[in-house]
């Protein structure tokens, strides 16, 4: 794509774009957050800043072809990402993401995770009810807009990139150390996205990779807890000898090319720690794509950066939050930690794409 | 040298049945056949054509060991399949891959469950193997001394060989070849 191009995604430019203007913007970002002072900072054609009904920031990203996306601009989570899409006849625009609850306390969405393993073994969540500020914004006021969300934990430099172009949406994490001790961190992007039905539910594109039951990273935004995530349900009397889960720790090689997710799993689909040992091991698919037989469309999730993927759905218990199916899936490193030394810095992104027009 | 001889035992069985065989893949695509190297691993990115397998020689670690590389692992081959689609940030998609020797490419990367075939995956839209339809062809960057010769049977198709699609970063070049 011509308009891909513009704005790169190309992590590099997005970090030397943000060493630039933090230095301009720090005397921003220092003044308060409300969205009229946002407005005049930032805003600009395909931008605009406003509060939803429960008061928080919100940033609206909308590019020539009629897609849009809500970003909340306080914890990072996107709480509606619509493409344009070719849709039962005619260009609409349909929501792909996931949210329950009222505008206050909104769960679902694609949010981040971001966890800090210490050298003790112990997890520390690293965003758990933080505040982001908007170091910078870009865009080329047709095609593309970009919002760069950042925040500093500790010794760790946090940038979040949110970028909107015409056929899909980007996620970039970019972590720096700049404090003297290497950091070992796992992080996820959850994605909550939409099917039209249980039974019409899957996933193409991860034969041939291992997965293993793994309970998800808890956030505050994530429609299910680990614990019930991990709660297998009790199949049917004639199901019960079909496959399986498997058991925490033991690992499948994935057989279908599809991946019917009726039941309740709670995957992640990786390259087994053991696997990484070895001097060559073949890496997991770097991209697969949902399938929602009712509506026809399908999204490709793709992992830069990042390790895993992690893949749930909630089988039966989708039906305590709405009529709505879902899963909660996303790019992932959560199974080895990465390792950030003293002056480097980490990237990983995921993009959501549709080739549905 | 153990691993020497197994391996001279595997091209002699091998070759003179795959290159004897019909049912090999299409143009451009040879079969694997195993020649044990201690040469460091190649590192080159070139640029490549529908899928570019890049061949990386497997090097003893710690070079300059005379059997073959580590005591415990077996000889084997290390490719690097890169994707005729590039991610969206406009690096390549890079699936690695390691896999005895004697067999044939097509099988190692329809084990390997690389996408070979796009959207010519379906039952009757390919000739599986037999060369003569072009829908897996595959480029081969580096590594191509370790492919057995092609046959003149191979040969003959590859001068009638179209290439529908180019790989995203062949798109560029061929302006420039083209216009040149």
């Amino acid at each position: 794509m011509a308009t891909s191009t513009i704005l790169p995604l190309h992590l590099p430019s997005c970090a030397r774009r943000s060493v630039r203007a933090s230095a301009a913007a720090a005397a921003v970002a220092t003044a308060s957050s409300t969205p009229q002072s946002l407005e005049e900072a930032f805003g600009r054609k395909g931008l605009k800043f406003a509060a939803d009904p429960a008061g928080n920031a919100t940033a609206e990203l909308s590019v020539r072809n009629g897609s849009s996306l809500q970003l909340r601009l306080g914890d990072g989570l996107v709480t509606s990402y619509k493409p344009k899409v070719y849709w039962k006849e005619k260009d609409d625009c349909r929501e792909v993401l996931y949210t329950v609850g009222d505008p206050a306390k909104l769960k679902g969405g694609l949010g981040l995770v971001l966890n800090q393993v210490s050298s003790k073994g112990a997890t520390e969540a690293l965003l758990a009810g933080s505040d982001w500020t908007v170091k910078d914004v870009d865009s080329d006021s047709l095609d593309a807009v970009q919002v760069e969300l950042g925040c500093t934990k500790g010794k760790l430099d946090i940038s979040y990139v949110v970028t909107l172009y015409p056929l899909s949406m980007a996620t970039a994490l970019i972590v720096r150390n700049t404090g003297t001790k290497p950091v070992e961190l796992t992080s996820a992007v959850l994605s909550h996205i939409k099917f039209d039905k249980r039974n019409g539910t899957a996933v193409e594109g991860l034969r041939g990779c291992p997965y293993a039951s793994l309970a998800p990273p808890a956030a505050d935004f994530a429609v299910l807890t680990p614990a019930e995530a991990m709660k297998r349900e009790d199949s049917g009397g004639w199901f019960s000898s079909g496959d399986e889960e498997p058991r925490q720790g033991v690992w499948v090689v994935e057989e279908n090319q599809y991946t019917i997710l009726k039941k309740k799993v709670s995957r992640v689909y990786a390259a087994p720690p053991e696997e990484r040992k070895k001097r060559i091991y073949s890496t997991a698919p770097s991209k697969f794509i949902t399938i929602d037989q009712y509506s026809g469309l399908g999204f490709r999730l793709v992992r830069l950066g990042f390790e895993d993927f992690y893949l749930c759905s909630p089988g039966g218990m989708y039906e305590k939050f709405g009529t709505d199916y879902f899963l909660c899936t996303g790019a992932a490193s959560m199974l080895v930690p990465v390792v950030v030394n003293p002056g480097e810095e980490w990237r990983g992104a995921q993009v959501i794409e549709h080739d549905n027009l | 040298m153990e691993a020497a001889v197994q391996f001279s035992a595997l091209l002699g069985v091998t070759s003179p049945a795959s290159s004897a065989s019909s049912s090999r893949c299409s143009s451009k695509k040879q079969t694997c056949s195993v020649r044990p190297r201690l040469a460091k691993q190649q590192q080159q990115q070139q640029r490549g054509g529908r899928l570019r397998a890049r061949a990386v020689e497997v090097g003893a670690p710690g070079g300059g060991e005379a059997a073959a590389g580590a005591p415990e692992e077996e000889p084997s081959i290390d490719f690097a399949f890169v994707a005729p689609r590039l991610l969206p940030d406009g690096t390549p998609d890079v699936q690695y891959r390691t896999a005895c020797g004697g067999q044939k490419l097509r099988d190692i990367m329809l084990e390997g469950y690389i996408d070979l075939y796009g959207p010519y995956d379906q039952v009757l839209l390919n000739c599986s193997g037999a060369g003569v339809c072009g829908t897996c062809i595959v480029e081969v960057v580096a590594g191509k001394e370790m492919l057995s010769p092609k046959t003149d049977v191979e040969k003959e198709v590859l001068k009638k060989m179209i290439i529908q699609q180019l790989p995203d970063w062949k798109v560029h070049e061929w302006d420039k070849m083209t216009s040149t």
